[in-house]
């Protein structure tokens, strides 16, 4: 039984994880060109069976009207509140909180970041990829790592979620494995306090790879290491997060880039 | 990074929060040359032409349906380009040796089975509802994981005595 969990345990892991941010994009795409159906999808079912999942909250969909008038007269209401609204918060005075700028999150991440102090990040959520493995350990082994991250093409959508191009640095250990300044897409949401949450933060193609060819080379060089620096209930099945497994990652990071130059 | 705003907030974040679920069991239940997160997007794509993912009362339920038989003409079609390329004898490579050995033998089971041992193995879901997501009933799918994990065993002994 076991051994068909482990089994089972790393054929979910295989492939390269695209990460949701991807896929959506992705998806975008699709539905934009809407491509040939070669298989029905199952039909849709109101009530599946007696399942365990929570059901989708379902909030009322508004019934359209085709009347024009309405739509002309409601267009024409919005536009006189928007025009009000705009003199009331110009007009007020500069106690009122503007709303954050891409520019101004990101900086804010980054001075975060920069003060290598988990603690800044009591307002941080872990990636939905993580689970309940909680954000700030991972940040601290991101950190041992040697993130430094740089973000670019910063975009804002409805006026709370900021989504940027994020390079992980040079010296970031997967950088100098994979001999690639990494990206990826990072998806922060604002709240109205000023706070921000990380929604998303998708791995780079081939970081689980590194994590299991690395894992190996230890079990065989270095086995007093393995628990110190390999669980397999973390991410991939295999990672630690904890700072003194990053650290130990950067430490032996030479021997490991020799080894794979070797083996080539 | 263009964002062409085509799905609503509502479903994005859908998205967001079945993602890791749904592309486990997408690595587990399709073929090993098919890249999990391609089934994801289509089983996510052909149910968003419907309609919107918030109107499925159990849109894991009714996702995982849609891999799974998206995972079934992948084989299907897989097996026939085998046989087309055999015929030619175009090339002698099957799989692709990126994985274990242990999961390319787990792949030899059929993706119902797979997909019932996985619900039930990794997601502790019941045989009942395992039965309703893959399509049959709840005697069937206790005995396909019977069956599955007999063909595993036999598979992964023969295995062990070759090597």
């Amino acid at each position: 039984m076991r051994r068909l969990d482990e089994l089972l345990s790393h054929a979910a892991e295989r492939g390269s994880w695209m990460g949701p941010d991807r896929l959506i994009e992705r998806l975008e795409c699709g539905l934009m060109g809407e491509r040939e159906v070669l298989v029905a999808a199952p039909p849709r079912r109101r009530a599946m069976v007696a399942t365990r999942e929570k059901p989708t909250p379902t909030t009322e969909i508004p019934k359209r009207s085709r009347n024009r008038w309405a739509i002309a007269l409601a267009g024409f209401a919005v536009a006189v509140a928007a025009v009000v609204g705009a003199v009331l918060v110009f007009g007020a005075d500069d106690d009122v909180a503007a709303p954050e700028t891409p520019a101004q999150v990101m900086a804010l991440m980054t001075t975060a970041i920069e003060q290598a102090d988990p603690t800044q990040f009591t307002n941080l959520s872990s990636p939905a990829s993580l689970g309940d493995d909680g954000g700030r350990d991972f940040l601290e082994w991101n950190l041992a790592l040697g993130l430094n991250p740089v973000f670019t093409d910063c975009e804002t959508s409805a006026y709370t979620t900021v989504v940027c191009d994020v390079t992980m640095g040079e010296d970031y250990f997967y950088s100098q494995v994979l001999e690639e300044n990494l990206l990826t897409t990072v998806r922060v949401q604002v709240a109205p306090d000023g706070t921000f949450d990380v929604l998303s933060w998708p791995d780079p193609p081939g970081l689980v790879l590194v994590d299991r060819d690395m894992r190996t080379w230890i079990q065989a060089t270095h086995p007093e290491l393995e628990d110190r620096m390999f669980d397999n209930a973390g991410f991939a099945g295999v990672l630690r997060f904890s700072r003194e497994a990053g650290e130990l990652h950067m430490q032996y990071l030479d021997e490991y880039l020799t080894y794979r130059e070797a083996n080539s | 990074m263009k964002h062409k705003r085509v799905l609503a907030d509502r479903e994005r974040r859908l998205i967001h929060d079945l993602y890791p679920s749904l592309r486990r069991f997408a690595a587990v239940v399709g073929p090993v040359d098919v890249e999990p997160d391609d089934l994801v997007q289509e089983a996510l794509f052909r149910a968003l032409r419907h309609g919107p993912l918030t109107d499925l009362t159990f849109p894991t339920a009714y996702l995982k349906r849609c891999i799974l038989n998206l995972s079934k003409d992948q084989v299907r079609s897989i097996v026939r380009r085998r046989r087309a390329v055999v015929a030619l004898a175009a090339t002698t490579e099957a799989f692709c040796e990126a994985y274990p050995s242990d999961v390319v033998e787990l792949m030899e089971l059929p993706p119902q089975t797979r997909a019932v041992l996985y619900l039930r193995e990794i997601e502790g879901r019941p045989f009942g509802e395992i039965g309703e997501i893959v399509g049959c009933t709840e005697k069937a799918a206790r005995n396909r994981a019977s069956r599955g994990r007999k063909r595993l065993r036999r598979i992964l002994e023969e295995t062990n005595a070759t090597t």
